[in-house]
């Protein structure tokens, strides 16, 4: 059998050195363009994805919520599996906290996924 | 009985100008190279002055006790002082140098307390005006830095395998504190949201407060720490 290699996206590399606000709207780099660009589809598809935090400027809490929470309400994931398949590596323990936390929290702030 | 080798002494000495000299007598060799065990012994422990030699020489029973433990007499007392030197000079070094490492710390930690003090201002000023681009993104980009500082911090005592400057543990900034620093200040009321200036003492304003004063008690407390 053969097993599936994670997806890894690194953000500073691949998207942006400079994240910007939550949605597509406010400018680019939001974390909804994040979401779109880098993780629905693989998630969609049953894939595993690793997000390299490191190596940016810093993140808004907007950006992580609507890039990875926003994932989970899009995709409609169990809470569980996207903890399993979303992950993200990082120096910064408060962005690794936020993220889980928003995934966690994702189904509890519907009203936050905007297009 | 004792004047004979004397003599034959004092007659070898004038051997060059007598014809005394021709007729040198192996006697004199023989009083000086005759060997009994005990001069022997005597001879190389004089030459070599070492331990071992008369170690050897008493496990072969030419040794007396008392000559070996002159070793400990001699030798010890100067080996057991060298190495409470050399031990003291670790020590003391040591000291100096967690000393200057504290020092670090300290002037890190006071350094990233100002961080935070000037996010503080800024994000206050950028919350209670109207909405400014600009803010959001120096706001972003100081928050980014001071949490990448924070997570540095634990790095002051790498290379220290033994007598660490500070208790490890205690220069771990606790994560949790930090997220909601960030989510106070830039969740709500931010980008987009920020549709409108909020009053100094909205909720938000006094949650972000509470935020930055609970992080300045964690530095403080790692300051604490760091104090000689």
């Amino acid at each position: 059998m053969t097993k599936i290699e994670p997806i890894r996206v690194n953000v500073a590399r691949q998207f942006t050195k400079l994240p910007g606000a939550r949605y597509i709207k406010l400018g680019p780099f939001s974390g909804q363009e994040f979401r779109e660009k880098f993780l629905i589809e693989p998630l969609r598809q049953g894939n595993t994805v690793i997000v390299e935090l490191d190596g940016v400027r810093g993140y808004g809490s907007s950006f992580l919520d609507e890039a990875f929470g926003g994932a989970v309400r899009e995709l409609d994931l169990d809470i569980e599996d996207a903890l399993r398949r979303l992950r993200v590596e990082t120096t910064v323990k408060s962005w690794q906290l936020d993220v889980e936390e928003y995934i966690r929290t994702a189904k509890n702030n519907p009203s936050s996924t905007r297009t | 009985m004792t004047d004979a080798p004397q003599k034959s002494a004092v007659s070898a000495s004038s051997a060059s100008t007598s014809a005394s000299a021709a007729n040198f007598t192996p006697q004199f060799d023989t009083s000086k190279t005759s060997h009994s065990p005990k001069d022997a012994t005597k001879t190389t422990s004089d030459k070599t002055s070492g331990a071992s030699a008369c170690i050897v020489l008493k496990d072969a029973g030419i040794c007396t006790a008392a000559e070996s433990s002159s070793f400990f007499n001699t030798m010890l007392p100067s080996v057991v002082s060298g190495v409470l030197v050399v031990v003291g000079w670790y020590v003391v070094n040591k000291a100096q140098a967690n000393r200057e490492r504290r020092k670090q710390i300290r002037e890190y930690v006071t350094d990233l307390a100002t961080d935070l003090d000037d996010i503080e201002t800024l994000a206050i000023d950028y919350h209670t005006k109207e909405r400014d681009v600009a803010k959001e993104h120096e706001l972003i980009s100081k928050l980014g830095r001071f949490e990448k500082a924070c997570s540095i911090l634990p790095r002051f005592l790498d290379r220290q395998t033994c007598f660490k400057a500070v208790l490890p543990e205690k220069l771990n900034i606790d994560g949790e504190r930090l997220q909601q620093l960030r989510k106070a200040m830039t969740l709500r009321h931010f980008a987009d949201e920020h549709t409108a200036a909020i009053v100094a003492n909205d909720d938000l304003i006094q949650e972000l407060g509470l935020a930055a004063g609970e992080m300045q008690e964690v530095l403080k407390s790692v300051l604490i720490e760091a104090l000689d």
